[in-house]
């Protein structure tokens, strides 16, 4: 219960911020603002769908 | 898939495969009408970004974890793909 919670909590996080940083780069105007905004998804975006992964799988056997 | 996922964390899963894979659709745009080289280096570097997501995503969905790997070398891969462009877009050439 807890367990599937964590994991779609992180997915939603993640999944916010990679979509923030599409928006961004759709519609800021030049190219160094477009690199500010898809350097949020990269680093936070994708961190927390890795945790969320990292929550499912476990340090067990696998992953 | 299994029965140990969730139906709940199985539509979580499902919706954001759904999103993730429409924001590829709307890097492309950027890829396909950005006014210099240097906008389309940004967005191909964002299509790998939600490309890895993905995969961490249907790594979730099926309960395999070797889908985890392939995630780290797409990124690994992403990674080495933009410096080269990076490397074209300012010298002219790869590989002097």
């Amino acid at each position: 219960m807890i367990h599937t919670a964590v994991v779609v909590a992180l997915i939603v996080v993640g999944v916010f911020f990679l979509t923030v940083g599409t928006i961004g780069l759709l519609r800021l105007p030049n190219v160094y603002n477009r690199m500010h905004a898809t350097s949020k998804p990269t680093t936070l975006g994708t961190a927390a769908i890795f945790l969320a992964g990292f929550v499912h799988f476990g340090p067990g056997e696998r992953g | 898939m299994t029965e140990a996922t969730p139906a709940v964390l199985e539509t979580a899963i499902n919706g954001a495969l759904i999103l993730v894979s429409g924001l590829c659709v709307l890097c492309g745009y950027r890829v396909i009408r950005g006014p210099t080289n240097p906008d389309r280096v940004v967005a191909l570097d964002a299509i790998a970004t939600n490309v890895v997501a993905i995969a961490v995503l249907f790594a979730l969905l099926t309960d395999r974890g070797l889908f985890i790997t392939v995630s780290l070398v797409l990124a690994i891969i992403g990674f080495i793909a933009t410096v080269a462009v990076a490397k074209f877009v300012t010298d002219g050439e790869v590989i002097e």
